[in-house]
């Protein structure tokens, strides 16, 4: 498996192995949460080297059912890339932030009990154990690791939901590796979740934070540059080898007929489409605005094959861009028209100049659904 | 011919109980009275104090049951299951661990332990004391194995787990069988010598 991993799945984990937090940013389409899927899955991977000093180990029927551990072999390249390459018990805690998450689901606070069938008469509070509490706890273990995956970050008030924890976070600021306290261990206050007491409480060597956002998001509150810098930043963006790949396409645009011959023509059209779009993004609003090129993938459903399927695939694709330009230069129609490149001929879109309550307005004419018959030359006239 | 490995892995541990195995205990594996040739005498292994192996036991043996003692006619009991492999097959039995009674409000027992065919194969005495250990796999699994204070000495054994069962056994206790316990999972260890 770890010879298996993806060249970004292995530089977010050597970035993890030495940093402890990485947070992976980048447009809609980017490849984010595949990106995180991939990683929850290398995470939770048995190392494939141990060595001295790990856990011991029971051999079932030897003569000697718990064997002196060897030596480990030098662990290659794809090996050194794991956290805590000799912790066996691995575990991924998945979150996402929301306008409604609470420094108590994350770390630890104060819950109401709750009535259930086997404790009807049950009332009171009790000290709830959050995401970061639980994950740390694991990572505590003599042979445990933790990895905390956090999606949507900006989509929480994420300076609120760490609280005081956030000043516990950076590598240097962890307990050792034997779980002692070092001259640089940062401590902070929580609710003790066995006593109910507050206590001074340190993060583990061994406990992974792994975020991700959407940078063009608008957050519930900014992501200060004192939260930011406790995170290796990871940047994704639109790649259009990806999309040619994945379409097998040439690795350079070509040249596109006036009337689709094969699939290939309408695939070629669609992502030099795309790549004119996030090219006039990139000017009107910058690059966190571009759209990935997730945007005309079809989420692992077979490519469609045959012109009158890819023209009817690409349609779908093609009203989830148009939406996107439209959020993100709203209100904006000169905007809308340059990005779509309406003056181009020949175009379904015209601009039209008029004067409205005694104010120049321009209005954009032309279909408000792009049909499969029109889509074709739209791509076409957008990409010239 | 190359020796038939079993089919069973090895796994890492989570945890590990060990107790000595007394020439009194040696009669309860086959069910012989240490007074008198009646057949009759206790089953149960031991352990004490259960204020320190009352919780490593309940990790050992996760499921709780009740069930009517002699002591007790609701007695909540601790519900494992023991592994063991015959010629190279798993074979697996429940195991039972009772809390303290009235009469011995001091000590939790592994009870009969005669049932047990893993216990058929008690090393003799020729090697310096007899342990029993209870080893709880990663899987959850537990395999009661028994080991020898002269072969806890070859150096074939993992040296953290020999070395601190050979100083439990060489610490000062009054006059109680050696046990301890060391879990790997929440990192406490225990040894009721001193």
């Amino acid at each position: 498996m770890a010879n298996d991993l993806s060249e970004a799945v292995r530089t977010i984990l050597q970035i993890l192995r030495e940093k402890k937090n990485v947070l992976i940013s980048g447009p809609p389409g980017t490849g984010k949460s595949k990106l995180l899927s991939e990683l929850k899955l290398a995470f939770e991977q048995v190392p494939l080297t141990t060595g001295p000093g790990a856990a011991p180990v029971h051999d079932p029927g030897a003569k000697i059912p718990i064997p002196a551990i060897p030596s480990a072999p030098p662990p290659n390249e794809a090996q050194s890339a794991f956290p805590s390459p000799d912790r066996r018990e691995r575990k991924v805690f998945p979150t996402a932030f929301h306008q409604g998450t609470k420094y108590r689901d994350f770390v630890t606070g104060i819950t109401p009990v709750v009535q259930t069938a086997e404790k009807p008469n049950a009332t009171g509070f009790r000290v709830f154990s959050g995401t970061l509490y639980e994950a740390a706890e694991f990572a505590k273990k003599a042979d445990g690791a933790a990895l905390i995956i956090i999606d949507e970050i900006n989509r929480g008030p994420a300076i609120q939901i760490f609280g005081g924890s956030i000043v516990a976070i950076e590598a240097d600021k962890r307990l050792a590796p034997d779980g002692s306290k070092r001259n640089e261990t940062q401590f902070f206050e929580i609710l003790d979740p066995e006593t109910g007491n507050s206590i001074s409480y340190a993060l583990p060597h061994d406990l992974y934070i792994v975020a991700a956002m959407n940078q063009a998001d608008a957050s519930v509150e900014p992501l200060d540059v004192a939260f930011l810098r406790r995170f290796v930043p990871y940047s994704l963006e639109p790649n259009p080898a990806v999309l040619r790949e994945y379409y097998k396409r040439p690795a350079a645009p070509t040249p596109t007929p006036d009337a689709p011959a094969n699939e290939g023509d309408v695939f070629e059209a669609a992502i030099q489409a795309w790549e004119a779009v996030n090219g006039r993004i990139r000017l009107g609003r910058g690059a966190e605005f571009q759209i990935g090129h997730g945007i005309l993938m079809n989420g692992g459903e077979a490519i469609a094959v045959g012109v009158d399927a890819a023209l009817f695939s690409v349609t779908q694709s093609w009203k989830a861009i148009r939406a996107h330009v439209d959020e993100v230069f709203f209100g904006d129609i000169a905007a809308i028209a340059t990005v779509l490149n309406v003056g181009s001929r020949p175009h379904i879109y015209s601009l039209n100049e008029t004067i409205f309550a005694n104010e120049p307005k321009v209005e954009l004419v032309g279909p408000v659904t792009v049909s499969p018959t029109e889509i074709y030359g739209l791509l076409r006239a957008v990409a010239r | 011919m190359a020796e038939e490995r079993p089919t069973v892995q090895p796994d890492t541990i989570r945890r590990i109980v060990y107790r000595e195995i007394s020439n009194a205990d040696r009669l309860k594996f086959t069910a012989r009275s240490n007074r008198a040739a009646t057949g009759g005498g206790a089953r149960d292994i031991r352990f004490r104090p259960y204020t320190k192996f009352g919780d490593v036991f309940s990790r050992l043996f996760p499921e709780t049951r009740t069930e009517r003692t002699k002591a007790n006619p609701s007695e909540t009991i601790f519900v494992g299951k023991f592994n063991w492999l015959e010629s190279g097959a798993l074979r697996e039995m429940e195991s039972k661990f009772v809390p303290p009674n009235d009469s011995r409000d001091t000590e939790g027992r592994l009870t009969q332990v005669n049932k047990y065919p893993c216990f058929t194969n008690l090393p003799d005495g020729n090697e310096g004391m007899v342990l029993l250990l209870l080893i709880q796999d990663a899987n959850g699994s537990v395999w009661p194995v028994f080991a020898t204070e002269k072969s806890l000495g070859d150096p074939g054994w993992n040296r953290d787990v020999a070395d601190k069962i050979l100083n439990c056994i060489n610490a000062k206790r009054s006059r109680t069988a050696v046990a301890g316990y060391m879990d790997f999972e929440t990192g406490q260890e225990f040894c009721n010598g001193k």
